[in-house]
């Protein structure tokens, strides 16, 4: 039996991140993502280590993408969210939610 | 000057060729905007993230291996040391360093950490109990019901198959290095016997075996983490297949 693939909170940001970029999503897309959305830029090497562990976790995959000039003739490494990956950040989502319940934390009407 | 091609073959050591490119080619793709301090900045940053373990993980798998010698050849004083124990006690050195090396490269999690952990401590307690045949035979039919399960599980037959090769190039490493050892004191310091007098006399001898072993122990380090990438991960099939 496969064990359900545990996300921390950075991982969570990554993979939404991922999935809200759709086929663009790579390196300097993501970061850029995440700033956007968080306020907060990660640094490249905590990007990189996180999207390698989410790929040996099995969360996402990648494939070599197209060189441009602007990166030196070195292509971009795409990333996409498997269905695993999906799955369980579905599941992490869920259980926030949950919590949240009955919390008027975000100011909505679910208080 | 440092250029971006030397950042790439640095950052290569780390992570592979393919995936160097990648991460410069980003960096590069931001360097107009930023400019090149960011750029190095970033670098440092990314350098540090992906080489504290290997580094780390090779420091303390050269001490943990040292560490299973002393005390086995402590063990083993004063034994009938055959050649058996010796090709024993090599095996343990070796399971020990890439036990380690692995444990903190990849985490306790990682199925070659498991199976190196594993042979390492077998390993040990065969030549802990050489003197006693009964312990020992137990010891072995415990190595080899474990070998079998592990030969059995789908998920760990990579990861044995990465800790024979790499175990071999350890057990080469190490020949050379006695090999090389020999010659350097015969035809380089012309000294027929080695005792103590000449080990004092010439301390050269203790730094071109130092030298030799942790060249030795590098390479054998170079070996696991790629068989460990290709084999265990099989990340390099994943992409051709994606490709």
């Amino acid at each position: 039996m496969k064990r359900p693939v545990a996300l921390g909170e950075f991982e969570q940001i990554v993979l939404l991140a991922i999935l809200r970029l759709g086929d663009e999503a790579y390196g300097v897309t993501i970061r850029e993502e995440i700033a956007a959305c968080t306020g907060r830029e990660p640094s490249p090497g905590a990007l990189y280590t996180t999207l390698t562990r989410m790929e040996e976790k099995r969360a996402i995959r990648s494939w070599l993408g197209e060189a441009t000039l602007k990166r030196g003739g070195k292509a971009k490494r795409h990333v996409a969210v498997t269905e695993q990956g999906r799955k369980a950040l579905s599941d992490s989502q869920r259980a926030y939610q949950s919590l949240l319940r009955g919390l008027n934390l975000l100011g909505g009407t679910d208080a | 000057m440092l250029s971006s091609s030397h950042a790439e073959w640095v950052l290569a050591r780390f992570v592979g060729q393919e995936q160097s490119a990648t991460l410069i080619g980003d960096l590069l793709e931001q360097r107009t905007e930023r400019g090149a301090w960011w750029f190095w900045r970033s670098f440092s940053r990314l350098l540090l993230a992906v080489a504290w373990r290997p580094v780390v993980g090779f420091v303390a798998a050269v001490v943990m291996s040292a560490t299973a010698y002393n005390a086995l050849m402590t063990r083993i004083m004063g034994m009938w040391v055959t050649t058996a124990v010796q090709t024993t006690m090599l095996a343990a050195m070796a399971a020990w360093f890439i036990a380690v090396y692995a444990g903190v490269r990849y985490g306790l999690r990682d199925v070659l950490s498991h199976v190196a952990g594993v042979a390492a401590t077998l390993f040990t307690i065969s030549v802990v109990l050489w003197p006693y045949p009964m312990a020992l035979q137990s010891a072995a039919a415990v190595a080899l019901s474990v070998t079998f399960v592990f030969i059995v599980m789908r998920s760990h037959r990579a990861a044995i198959g990465t800790l024979l090769a790499t175990g071999v190039v350890f057990f080469a490493g190490f020949s050379l290095m006695a090999y090389s050892s020999d010659a350097y004191v015969r035809h380089v310091l012309h000294i027929k016997h080695l005792g103590s007098p000449e080990l004092q006399q010439n301390p050269s001898i203790e730094y071109v075996n130092l030298g030799l072993q942790l060249f030795g122990e590098a390479v054998t380090a170079i070996v696991c983490a790629k068989l460990h990438r290709r084999f265990v991960l099989g990340r390099d099939q994943e992409l051709i297949a994606i490709k």
